[in-house]
């Protein structure tokens, strides 16, 4: 019998063996770096500003970051391994209540064509000279893709959504599939609005609507200049708005994420669906708000081995999860990102320094030489965004623990786009971020100013609460109606800006010109 | 005002993340303390380094090491979980045989062996060390599990890679079950007089029955009980039975125990109870052993012998 010490030697040994005193290869990117399929981009929860009566919530997942759509020959699907889940909490305890899952099966519909999608026109034939055995007219190209039943479609994903509230699932369905969306591979090859209407699906489940495809990507940046330890553009004076440029809405730097599309997974409930209550609360109820975060799974190797049935087998493993935008990138220590994306927002408090003491914060005050004055910690003026506290949250709502979710007050009835700020609640607009998130909030901007302090009182001046990266809006128009998100870049003609690109001075439309 | 007018001016604050202390220094001393066998200490180094870098994997593998080596299985089966949650198809070899460690010692025998295998095709070739412990490791549990001629393979293939006293010591068991006893005592003797650790004079004693093996063995074990890489628990397992001195066992289980409680170090306390008369405690300290799950033959041997069922 081996012994306890030999036992462990064996491991010991290795740990001493194998691991150099200062090895090169322990500080990997973070995990989702690592998986861009399960890579949540941005999370949006808003009252839907459609001007339907009924009052609903569109929830929106974004995954796999900065999709090139020229990237051909496979493109973009959605990965049928991973769970894809929208959670909402609604009774404070920063555990979810209600889930929607989405789950994607991928068919090859022509498994010997050299790529995924192709078609043009009404197809082409073999011509006349056409080498045996294939005769002449014998069809080479499928027609241009139109539906989800064009021959051209080769690689077709299908989805279903499933809602799990009170330990009880019940499927969403549609009287047909629910396909998801393709990459938008050209104008010749695919009518991709034509399958984006098609894709935005009326459900059986009364008002209930779902989308699932690959779309432009609804977040705007100045990601280099931003990544660049915050080196914006001088042309917004290193990230301190003049009043016009604040008030601009075009762009005064590029958007870096311009031209590339993102996966999004999109649904549109009643609010009455996701209240504890089942009812419309007003604004000033405790139980308005609710608490939304995204997460993405895959099926989770076991220290003990499946159908054991002790804990710990079986499941999935989540690989990462999304409440408020930018907590993870610009709050969370990289050597806790990846704990912090896989674990449960419930346990946030172990990250409560980052929260409550950010370095973005001080590196705001240090790079400006003082200029940015911040507040003292602990900065309970952040804990709106990380507990249901007012101006999201009614005045007597509980608390509940510290957790990164994405609150919203499904109360505060929306604002129409033309009358929507882009700051939010900052601006005056009390249906935008903090309070959800819509995909025409700058969560960038209001990000910078409410770290520098502007929600405390003496804060909220110059430069605080003028601080933004000079991209004011979206490359793309949004859509104003479910899913709201805008068409995919074409992979023929799509443009990424550059930053030195002439014509990107506030545009109207916020729309660089050409 | 340029938010950013000179990187200079970050100095202030990046200097204090310089001043953060090496967290590769860290793991050092606690590799160091895993090598001293001293579990306790490493623990709370390794909990400590965890909560300062919760995305290391290293840091998941150190943990699940020093709580294997105090025989926490509940926790390390927690942090093992999350070394392999951390990075998907990331945890290496080391990791692996932590994670058949587990299984192990919670009576999943193939699923160790699953898991030595996933480690072993992710070898590098230059990776000797990984692969010299991981042959070892799978001869073991092929020896456990009744496959001599495997375990013989595993044993024999470790050993053209470099002498190693444990797989020596193990192919001279497979001898032994395949009843050659001849060449199992030669091989133990000969280990024996390369003044390898005591706990192969006791395999050997426990082989050849002899009185001068065990006086041999006793004072090897002696000399080093003190030390973290001790021999106690052929030192209890020997006064229980054929040292006729059981209170002594009794005595040193009981102090070794207080250290740590893995599954072999209970079987051991269990054992010198009973010889103490002691059978309520002894079945106490085994049932402990139980409840984690092993299929260790010698711990059911010891179960059936008080009565316990696993």
């Amino acid at each position: 019998m081996t012994t306890p010490n030999q036992f462990l030697s064996l491991s010991v040994a290795i740990l001493i063996a194998a691991t150099p005193v200062f090895p090169a290869n322990h500080r990997e990117a973070p995990i989702t770096a690592l998986d861009h399929k399960a890579d949540i981009t941005d999370l949006f929860a808003f009252r839907s500003y459609d001007g339907f009566s009924i009052p609903r919530v569109t929830m929106i997942l974004c995954v796999d970051p900065l999709q090139e759509p020229a990237n051909g020959p496979n493109w973009f699907p959605f990965d049928p391994g991973i769970l894809y889940e929208i959670k909402i909490d609604n009774n404070n305890d920063a555990v979810e209540d209600i889930v929607f899952q989405i789950r994607f099966t991928t068919e090859q519909r022509l498994p010997n064509l050299f790529q995924a999608y192709a078609g043009a026109g009404a197809g082409i034939n073999a011509p006349g000279n056409s080498p045996p055995p294939v005769a002449p007219g014998t069809p080479i190209v499928p027609p241009k893709i139109t539906d989800f039943n064009s021959p051209g479609l080769g690689t077709r994903q299908s989805y279903t959504v499933t809602m799990i509230k009170a330990g009880v699932a019940t499927a969403i369905s549609g009287p047909t599939p629910f396909y998801a969306v393709p990459s938008n591979v050209g104008p010749r090859t695919i009518d991709y609005p034509a399958l984006f209407n098609a894709g935005t699906y009326t459900t059986n489940t009364t008002d209930v609507k779902v989308f699932a495809g690959t779309v432009d990507d609804p977040f705007w940046i100045d990601l280099g200049g931003a990544f660049d330890t915050l080196n914006l553009r001088s042309a917004v004076n290193g990230g301190v708005l003049t009043p016009a440029q604040d008030a601009a809405t075009g762009n005064i730097a590029a958007d870096t994420v311009s031209g590339y599309s993102v996966n999004a997974i999109a649904i549109e409930v009643p609010v009455t669906m996701l209240t504890r209550t089942g009812n419309v609360e007003a604004a000033n109820s405790v139980a308005a708000t609710i608490g939304v975060f995204g997460t993405t799974s895959r099926v989770r190797t076991t220290v003990r081995r499946a159908p054991l049935p002790e804990a710990g087998s079986g499941g999935f493993s989540q690989i990462q999860r999304m409440g408020n935008p930018l907590i993870n990138e610009l709050l969370i220590g990289t050597g806790s990102k990846d704990r912090f994306s896989m674990d449960q927002p419930k346990n946030d408090s172990q990250f409560a320094s980052f929260f409550l003491d950010p370095t973005l914060a001080r590196i705001l005050n240090a790079a400006t030489g003082g200029a940015v004055a911040i507040p003292t910690p602990p900065r309970n003026d952040l804990f709106p965004l990380v507990t249901y506290a007012p101006p999201i949250a009614a005045a007597g709502t509980p608390g509940g623990p510290i957790a990164d979710l994405l609150r919203l007050n499904t109360g505060v009835a929306p604002t129409l786009p033309g009358s929507a700020s882009r700051l939010g609640v900052l601006g005056g607009d009390n249906a935008g971020y903090p309070n959800g998130r819509r995909v025409l909030d700058d969560v960038t901007d209001i990000s910078l100013r409410v770290v520098s302090g502007v929600l405390v009182p003496g804060f909220n001046v110059a430069p605080n609460n003028r601080l933004g990266d000079g991209v004011n809006s979206n490359d793309t128009a949004y859509r104003t109606t479910f899913p709201y998100v805008g068409d995919a870049p074409s992979g023929r003609d799509r443009r990424h800006i550059d930053p030195t690109e002439a014509g990107c001075t506030a545009a109207a439309g916020g729309i660089c010109a050409p | 005002m340029n938010l950013v007018r000179s990187i200079l001016t970050l100095i202030p604050v990046l200097t204090l993340f310089a001043a953060t202390p090496s967290f590769e220094e860290k793991k050092a001393e606690i590799r160091e303390l895993l090598a001293r066998f001293d579990s306790k200490t490493a623990l709370d180094r390794a909990i400590a380094l965890n909560k300062q870098w919760p995305d290391d994997v290293i840091g998941y593998e150190l943990l699940t090491a020093a709580r294997l080596g105090v025989g926490d299985y509940a926790e390390a089966e927690k942090s093992a979980q999350w070394m392999i949650d951390m990075r998907i198809g990331k945890t290496g070899p080391i990791g692996w045989m932590l994670i058949a460690q587990i299984r192990e010692a919670t009576g999943d025998l193939d699923g160790a062996i699953d898991a030595i295998n996933t480690g072993y095709v992710m070898l590098a070739p230059l990776q000797t060390a990984e692969r010299q412990a991981l042959l070892t490791y799978a001869g073991e549990l092929h020896l456990r599990t009744g496959k001599l001629e495997i375990a013989a393979r595993m044993f024999q293939d470790r050993l053209k890679l470099g002498p190693d006293a444990a797989s020596t010591a193990a192919l001279a068991a497979v001898r032994l079950q395949q009843g050659n006893r001849e060449e199992a005592t030669a091989m133990l003797r000969k280990l024996s007089d390369t003044d390898a650790h005591p706990r192969y004079r006791y395999q050997l004693a426990e082989v050849t029955g002899s009185p001068d093996d065990y006086a041999a063995f006793e004072k090897a074990a002696e000399a080093i009980q003190s030390s973290s890489n001790n021999a106690n628990r052929e030192l209890i397992l020997y006064r229980s039975g054929h040292g006729k001195h059981p209170k002594e066992a009794l005595s040193l289980a009981i102090a070794e125990s207080r250290i740590r409680h893995d599954l072999l170090t209970q079987d051991a306390l269990a054992v010198a109870y009973q010889a103490n008369g002691k059978l309520l405690e002894a079945r106490s300290a085994l049932q402990l052993a139980l409840d984690v799950g092993t299929r260790d033959p010698a711990i059911l041997l010891h179960a059936k012998e008080l009565g316990l069922k696993p």
